[in-house]
């Protein structure tokens, strides 16, 4: 299957230290793909050149076959992927239903948009917390308000930057659940350093240690090779 | 207000009718010279409400409120008494001249600064810095400006009447005044009532997310700046045109200062309510000067420090939460 993102040789350094090493990664549509690493190992830096808060200092990137280097904010997002920062960042003073409503950008009758809205609170099982001022959520709520925004504007491609952090157990096992059952619409791509969530995620999983990408496979394999039990599992 | 009940709401309506019917009866009462005091303040509420548009509805606060104000008044004045224009053309010409001139410039410096990144604090000290250059411009180019003395004798608006172009009779000219200004406040509330009032609120609460939902952010702010300005800018060139003259005092930092203290005082983004204190700041600043000069700064300092303290979203505002509180104890 062709690939929905495809990134080539992604560099990115900070003065001397090397951020992402000649980093190449793909996802193909509604795929779920995790990358993990320690701390400092560079996931944060990928996830920002993927999501265009970056740029790299050399290598490819490109979605649906065109290249996104180069494109502001605003434009990036309009290509269809769609990111989950890593700190909660929902929009305080406005209610739950009116950040989900901000999210979905572009010409849609009042009727459609409160339809989607409806459906999404469904979907990410806060109903009743429609009128709630955002700022007022409990965090792990906060996660799944921003999950539902990125997924507003229909994503291809949802980036998802930590998105259990901060999460008790079981929130962490209904997040993971929840992304599973978004594979069927859109692919995912997530940043974690979660054992649980990846394990539960049951995906295919690239491991990063020190800027580069040191092995890839499924998350099964991942967890018996020697090499990640020495630099991550082991420490973890 | 949707969640409000029924009678609640009926109520509303009964009294913003009356307040309307109230405010275009006003000078069958109080007389043509109140009124025309009260339509003079009505047209620095405009600028209040154009800064309450930017300032309100997007957080970015501009210290140079006054400078659009002031360009719309002297763009205004230039066009029709210095052009050689026939007066019953030349007052509209500038009218429209005047927005026009204060729009580009809000499009040319804003422009640099929201695209260039600047932002909160820094945004409000570089419109600062712009109200000063205005003065000196206007103060420099005294061969056009009239300088300290400004300009004098710019022709009222003319409408066409039955005996041709004429221009309107006071009373005429005051329900003019106050219907632009009401339809202006109808109409920035309406265009921010629904899912725009939402995205401008989101870009306010913040900017990153909301690019980062595809919002050209950079884009609706200047949109909002220059419309901010342009309102700004027909409150100054219907000042020019309904008391015909012009003076540095519509251009100078004083008068933004003042803009920042209707918008504080009336409450931030509710958008009437910075009209309102914009009359009744004025109304208060005769009463008191005329009473002894001296004391009015000294009761407007004090009146900034009590909109900051006491009421830091607006007396409206302040007002409505006494009630629910005095209405929450009596039960």
């Amino acid at each position: 299957m062709t690939p929905l993102l495809e990134a080539q040789g992604l560099n990115k350094r900070f003065g001397g230290v090397v951020a992402t090493n000649d980093v190449s990664i793909t996802i193909a549509p509604n795929k779920i793909k995790c990358i993990i690493g320690a701390n400092g190992a560079g996931k944060s830096t990928l996830f920002n050149i993927l999501c265009g808060a970056l740029a790299p200092d050399s290598g490819s990137l490109t979605f649906d076959g065109h290249s996104l280097l180069g494109l502001p904010l605003h434009k990036f997002a309009r290509t269809g992927i769609a990111r989950k920062f890593q700190v909660p960042s929902v929009f305080n003073s406005l209610t739950v239903a009116q950040n989900l409503e901000t999210a979905c950008r572009g010409k849609i009758t009042p009727r459609d948009l409160r339809l989607r809205v409806d459906a999404m609170l469904e979907r990410t099982q806060q109903g009743h917390l429609r009128d709630t001022s955002a700022g007022n959520l409990a965090h792990g709520h906060k996660q799944w308000l921003e999950i539902g925004m990125a997924l507003m504007s229909a994503p291809r491609l949802l980036l998802l930057d930590e998105p259990t952090a901060g999460m008790t157990l079981e929130e962490t096992q209904k997040t993971a659940e929840m992304i599973r059952q978004l594979a069927s619409d859109t692919a995912v791509m997530a940043i974690e350093h979660d054992m649980g969530f990846v394990r539960a995620l049951g995906c295919h999983t690239y491991v990063m240690h020190q800027g580069a990408i040191i092995v890839e496979g499924d998350f099964a394999e991942i967890e018996r090779n020697q090499l990640v039990r020495d630099v991550y599992l082991g420490r973890a | 207000m949707a969640q409000l009940p029924k009678t609640l709401e009926r109520y509303w309506l009964v009294a913003g009718i009356a307040a309307l019917v109230a405010i275009y009866a006003a000078p069958l009462f109080i007389g043509v010279y109140s009124a025309s005091l009260f339509r003079d303040a009505m047209l620095f509420g405009l600028m209040a409400l154009g800064l309450d548009f930017l300032w309100g509805k997007t957080g970015v606060l501009s210290f140079g409120h006054a400078t659009f104000f002031g360009t719309g008044a002297y763009g205004a004045a230039i066009i029709s008494t210095q052009w050689g224009l026939d007066p019953a053309f030349g007052a509209w010409a500038g009218l429209v001249g005047g927005i026009i001139l204060a729009s580009a410039i809000a499009l040319i410096v804003g422009y640099f600064l929201i695209y260039g990144g600047v932002r909160g604090s820094y945004f409000t000290i570089v419109t600062l810095a712009l109200g000063v250059i205005a003065k000196f411009v206007v103060l420099g180019a005294s061969d056009v400006t009239g300088g300290d003395a400004g300009l004098l004798g710019i022709p009222p608006l003319q409408f066409p009447t039955p005996s041709g172009l004429q221009a309107l009779p006071e009373i005429g000219q005051y329900w003019f005044v106050i219907s632009v200004v009401c339809f202006m406040v109808f109409a920035i509330w309406w265009a921010c009532s629904g899912r725009y009032g939402i995205l401008l609120k989101s870009i306010e609460d913040n900017e990153r997310r909301a690019q980062a939902l595809g919002y050209n952010t950079a884009a609706h702010l200047l949109a909002v700046f220059v419309g901010s300005a342009a309102i700004a800018a027909l409150g100054g060139a219907l000042y020019a045109s309904s008391v015909g003259v012009v003076a540095t005092d519509s251009i100078d930092l004083t008068l933004s200062t003042q803009a920042i203290i209707f918008v504080a005082i009336g409450g931030r983004g509710t958008l009437l309510g910075p009209v309102l204190a914009a009359v009744v700041v004025i109304w208060l600043e005769q009463k008191i000067s005329s009473f002894d000069a001296q004391l009015w700064p000294l009761f407007m300092g004090g009146l900034f420090i009590l909109a900051v303290f006491v009421f830091p979203d607006g007396v409206l505002k302040g007002l409505e939460r006494l009630v629910t509180k005095v209405k929450g104890t009596a039960q």
